[in-house]
């Protein structure tokens, strides 16, 4: 333990702690911008600056370990008069269109000089010196390296936490900036559009494309008819953006807001996450047949989920040859607008033609993935418009609604009604529980050995978790897997799904089916959810998605009656004809670079 | 990848005329008659994908495929044509199993693995104090009326290219100028034209 | 405050056998050899001025089989060009003073950064490597020297951002603490000397503590090469006894004109001619890593601080907004009151910005602007505002 001083009060720490953190134990917050707790330390932006009693320089609080009789001023003049300087460097460098900026009130920046920096600023405008242009061409991501103040938690994301690396610094001193490969559009290289980066951006550098206005558009259309569709981890996180605190459950309210809104049908991802599992969980047994019982050495095992489309993207550039592996199932996104032209349009007597699919989404890569060619499957554009879970908190203040104050709704009927499998596709490992849930039961005809249904083995936070379960007393038709060890894997955040393909690939992992969310938490730490994120809100918010499962009446995919509705009405079967058509999809090899 | 269009090819080699790469094609035809072929742009620049695939192979192998050698990899491929191209960083990218845009960012950093095309010659003109001090816009206006191109520019023939660099440490016999690694020193606009004259009559 | 008059010392020129003075070596203990460095008062002839045997020490007792000793070859501050002529002239000290140090400090490979623009000395120096290596194996000694380029990049010369560009990365500075005998290269152990600080190394085996230390003042021990340009006869490389007084130095350099010496390169003082009696050149005084640079009465110190400023907006690594920002915006600045834009009372606020940079940047290059920016501005200010 060391013990040291800071603004004359004593602290004792263990080794190592960083003075930033030892004096947030004394209730001092010392402002950070490059810091991140999620990321490595940079020590780079400066802000963070104290002085240190007898010291010639002042010492990066993030960067600096703590040493034994250390005393610290953390807002002595030398320090305040620093750290003045640094916040009008950086507005100087900085384009501050406040009120046209999407980040305008959420901006750590402008945070920052609201603080410590009113009045006239000191320095000349360096911005009009630059020949900046905004970065538009992603369907997810937009990037504005007029705002950027090269903190570079964006690299630092998408280099270690995602293992993506799309984004890199490039040259140096005047000239240094955020960059891609020879500075091509983010629409043009690895990215994965996971919009981690977004996340962490403390300004407007890097923020979602938006398409609040188009939804408004189609909604305030009398010829229009809107569908919207919730995803699950939305209703974890809606809150926190509208006041609440993290961990709060919202749904009731977030429909009640998208009714008030004017969405002409409030639907639900959760029912298409259910289809998903009776599709996926078809497939998946379909080619454990044909490998045990069919000896077909052609089947590509193990397979792997499909519902991030960040993880497909990755996958197209990094595993290629994977490709076979990933399962042909659409995301429940993507079920769900193939439907709404078509099931629901038929089943309302709608002219799919005027039917306008919304989906709100934790994620910025759905954005990418309603853009992709092959997403047509009903005729039309399957899904028009994704907005995130922020843009949806932004319409709810636009309207005027107080959301604490709205009384829970209910999702309209033919494609809102869910389980508890499908709310727990929000965190990591939840497909797997689900799909686990269905699967063995239709083998067994018995509920999974798991007290509650919750099959702790594949929940929790570490990056790569393996599960096995022993399938034992099958029914008749699926006695060749009596005794079988059904081996899962599950990663969340791109780098360890990284780390788990190129273990499948050397031959050190032999797992029959593979769960892979590209977002660290599963979609609940989507790049689409309020800002800020940490470990402790993601927490908070896995706690929700569970506790909502456990809350609902239905808690296996297999149970849910309009998805039985459907399949007796419309589709047939799992993995017939109409599936392949409407729900089940094929990917393209990428450029590595 | 010719020979399974063309199946009367005899040779095939990649030769360097005019500062940029080639393809001699040689076939026979009845009488063993020969053609020469100057492909097209798309045609140039596969072959150029592959002669870049070479090169960084053996550089790779040379260096060796760990992060420490990446400079090493990238100063080799420079060496030849003064410039990185973005074909050139992505092989590396894939030889050492690195993004490109690491790569990319890599090699911005440090001025002299410049990632905009240069030519055979880089003439860099130091600009720093000592320099600046002994004459270095005399020296820089000569060469720039010897060779007529502006400070930044490239020749039309691609043979030189005029940038500006910091002090290169030559204070004492100031001014002074790189020349690819060659240092030239004590210069004068004659001394410079004289110099510039060698580069352009014999190599 | 003692006047040494000019003294010129031929240490570092003197050609000796490495073989001889490597085998007495051999004889003596780590211990030993590091306690004579710290008897002779070394300090690190880069221009930072580390006590040289102490950081021979903090890297000997570091525990771990894998060390290394590392040459800083990147000689670029402006104005210096000392280290070139001791890397073409004397090669084979620095590698046995290389070579010493791993025996200090327990280290089986050494790594000479050369900065890219002095790439011309490579096969010469390739050539000396390999009798070097010849003699290692001859004594017995486990110890090799790998060559590595630098590429055109001046903060490469910082040590931490040294160790980022052999280890393959932008040569961006590190945080400090750890410091590099804790963890440096590889993050490891690792013992990095100027070119210069090697041979006195040597030299110091060869002649003994004290006769080093005899030369110089009490807090700049021995002797220096000082790279001499600008308005000056004699421009040259000249090695002298450390702690003569800058008027000393101007009367044997100058030109009979001189109003202002830059010690230390952009990164360095600009000592007015008022000053010239009462500053030592030397730790004491205004160190320099051998960067001595005249101006005479027709030079304009606006142009001088403006091509340092320009130099160092270009050559920051860009990492840190102290720097990267507060070169640009520095810059910029002196333009600004210069053309009338800016009123000359905005001095004031550069010279504060000046002095923030100087405490608040992450590495020596940001914090060095200052230097020359404040003494520029003090002593010169009429020339900076019309």
């Amino acid at each position: 333990m060391v013990k040291l001083s800071i603004n004359g009060l004593l602290v004792e720490v263990p080794e190592g702690t960083t003075i930033l953190d030892a004096a947030k134990k004394l209730n001092f917050r010392i402002p950070v911008l490059c810091h991140h707790d999620d990321l490595c330390v940079a020590g780079n932006c400066r802000v963070c600056v104290v002085e240190q009693l007898g010291g010639k320089a002042l010492l990066a609080a993030c960067a600096t370990p703590v040493a034994e009789g250390m005393q610290i001023l953390t807002n002595s003049l030398k320090v305040r008069t620093a750290r003045k300087h640094v916040i009008e460097l950086l507005l100087s460098e900085h384009n501050a269109d406040c009120t046209k900026c999407y980040k305008n009130g959420r901006c750590e920046l402008q945070d920052l000089s609201n603080e410590f920096s009113v009045g006239d600023h000191i320095f000349l405008d360096l911005i009009k010196h630059k020949d900046y242009t905004i970065d538009r061409f992603s369907p997810s991501i937009q990037k504005d390296d007029s705002k950027c103040i090269r903190c570079q938690r964006c690299v630092r994301t998408c280099e270690q936490l995602q293992g993506v690396n799309a984004l890199c610094v490039a040259f140096k001193g005047a000239e240094q900036k955020i960059s891609t490969f020879y500075d091509h559009s983010m629409a043009e290289v690895i990215c994965t559009n996971c919009g981690q980066c977004i996340n962490r951006c403390p300004t407007g550098a890097l923020v979602e494309r938006t398409y609040l206005d188009e939804v408004w558009d189609a909604i305030l259309d009398p010829e229009k008819h809107v569908v919207v569709q919730t995803a699950p981890a939305v209703r974890v996180g809606l809150g926190e953006d509208l006041g609440l605190v993290p961990g709060e459950r919202v749904t009731g309210k977030m429909v009640a807001a998208l009714k008030r809104l004017g969405f002409d049908a409030v639907l639900d991802t959760d029912f298409t996450a259910d289809l998903t599992i009776r599709e996926e969980g078809t497939e998946l047994l379909t080619r454990l047949k044909k490998a045990l019982v069919d000896n077909d050495k052609s089947v590509a095992l193990p397979m792997t989920t499909s519902c991030s489309p960040g993880w497909v993207k990755f996958i197209e550039h990094a595993f290629p040859e994977f490709l076979p592996n990933v399962s042909t199932c659409k995301s429940p996104q993507q079920m769900f607008g193939a439907l709404a032209k078509t099931y629901y349009a038929q089943t309302r007597e709608l002219d799919p033609k005027k039917i306008v699919t919304v989906s709100i989404m934790p994620c910025t890569a759905k954005k990418y993935e309603a853009d992709r060619p092959e997403m047509r499957s009903s005729g039309f554009k399957d899904v028009d418009y994704v907005i995130t879970t922020r843009e949806l908190a932004r319409m709810i203040r636009q309207a005027g609604i107080d959301f604490t104050l709205l009384k829970e709704d209910k999702y309209d009927k033919l494609m809102g009604k869910s389980t508890g499998a499908a709310v727990i596709f929000g965190a990591t490992g939840g497909v797997m529980e689900a799909a686990l849930r269905t699967a063995y039961e239709i083998i067994t005809g018995r509920e999974v050995p798991f007290e509650n249904l919750n099959i702790m083995p594949v929940r929790g936070f570490e990056g790569i978790r393996q599960a096995t379960v022993k399938i034992e007393g099958c029914l008749e038709d699926w006695k060749f897997l009596e005794g079988v060890e059904l081996k899962c894997a599950v990663a969340h955040g791109l780098s360890n799904a990284r780390e788990l393909m190129q273990a499948v690939k050397d031959g050190k992992i032999n797992v029959h089916f593979i769960e892979i969310m590209a977002c660290p938490g599963g979609c609940l730490g989507g790049g689409g959810q309020p800002i800020p994120t940490n470990q402790e809100i993601r927490e908070k918010r896995a706690a929700a998605i569970y506790s909502e499962d456990m809350h609902l009446p239905l808690r296996k995919s297999h149970e849910n009656p309009e998805v039985q509705l459907l399949y007796r009405e419309f589709l047939g079967e799992p993995l017939g004809h109409k599936s392949h058509e409407l729900l089940h999809t094929h990917y393209k090899e990428r450029e590595r670079y | 990848m010719f020979a399974k269009t063309l199946p009367a090819v005899t040779e095939i080699t990649i030769k360097k005329l005019y500062s940029f790469p080639v393809i001699v094609i040689q076939f026979t035809k009845g009488k063993s008659d020969s053609i020469t072929f100057v492909k097209s742009f798309n045609v140039l620049k596969k072959t150029a994908m592959i002669i870049n695939e070479e090169l960084v192979k053996e550089a790779v192998k040379k260096h060796g495929s760990s992060r420490a050698a990446l400079i090493p990899v990238l100063q080799e491929l420079v060496a030849g044509k003064n410039y990185l191209s973005d074909l050139d960083m992505v092989e590396v990218a894939r030889e050492m199993n690195l993004s490109a845009a690491d790569v990319y960012g890599t090699a911005t950093f440090y001025s002299f693995l410049d990632t905009r095309p240069r030519g055979k010659y880089v003439i860099r003109v130091c600009k720093t104090i000592s320099c600046s001090m002994k004459g270095k816009n005399s020296i820089l206006a000569t060469i720039e009326e010897t060779l007529k191109i502006k400070l930044g520019e490239t020749t039309a023939d691609r043979k030189f290219s005029l940038l500006e660099t910091n002090c290169i440490g030559w204070c004492h016999k100031a001014p002074a100028i790189l020349i690819n690694d060659e240092p030239y020193t004590e210069l004068t606009p004659q001394k410079v034209t004289e110099v510039l004259r060698e580069y352009i009559k014999n190599k | 405050m003692s006047k040494i008059p000019v003294q010129r010392v031929d240490l570092i020129f003197e050609k000796i056998t490495c073989k001889e003075i490597f085998e007495k070596v051999l004889q003596s203990k780590p211990e030993e050899i590091i306690q004579s460095v710290i008897d002779s008062g070394l300090k690190g002839r880069g221009g930072a001025g580390f006590p040289t045997g102490l950081k021979w020490q903090f890297a000997a007792r570091e525990k771990g089989d894998d060390k290394y000793i590392v040459c800083n070859a990147d000689e670029g501050e402006p104005g210096t060009f000392k280290d070139r002529e001791i890397l073409d002239e004397v090669p084979e000290k620095v590698f046995c003073g290389m070579a010493i140090a791993s025996l200090a400090i327990g280290a089986k490979i050494g790594y000479i950064y050369l900065r890219g623009e002095y790439k011309f000395l490579v096969p010469k120096l390739e050539s000396k490597l390999a009798d070097f290596h010849q003699l290692m194996k001859d004594l017995g000694h486990d110890f090799r020297i790998e060559l590595r380029l630098g590429s055109g990049a001046y903060i490469c010369g910082e040590e931490s951002a040294l160790f980022e560009s052999i280890e393959g990365r932008r040569g961006e500075p590190r945080n400090k603490p750890p410091y590099p005998t804790k963890s440096g290269l590889f993050h490891k152990p690792t013992c990095i000397n100027n070119v210069e600080t090697l041979v006195y190394a040597v030299m110091i085996q060869k002649y003994g503590a004290m006769h080093f230390r005899e030369l110089g003042t009490k807090d700049s021990r021995g002797s220096k090469v000082f790279s001499v340009s600008g308005d000056t006869p004699t421009a040259g490389i000249y090695e002298l006894e450390l702690g003569m007084s800058v008027r000393e130095f101007v009367d044997v350099f100058g030109d009979g004109d001189t109003k202002a010496v830059q010690v230390g390169g952009a990164a360095g003082f600009c000592v007015p001619r008022k000053r010239f009696d009462e500053t030592i050149i030397g730790f004491e005084g205004v160190p320099t890593g051998g960067s001595m640079k005249l101006f005479n009465s027709s030079r304009s110190m606006y142009n001088v601080l403006h091509n340092y400023l320009d130099f160092f907006a270009e050559e920051s690594c860009g990492q840190c907004t102290p720097c990267r920002v507060g070169c640009q915006q520095l810059l910029k600045g002196i333009e600004a009151v210069k053309k009338g834009e800016k009123s000359h009372k905005y001095l004031d606020e550069l010279v504060k910005l000046a002095a923030t940079m100087k405490i608040a940047a992450k590495c020596g290059l940001g914090q060095s602007v200052g230097n020359a920016f404040s003494s520029i501005v003090e002593n010169f200010k009429e020339e900076i505002i019309y």
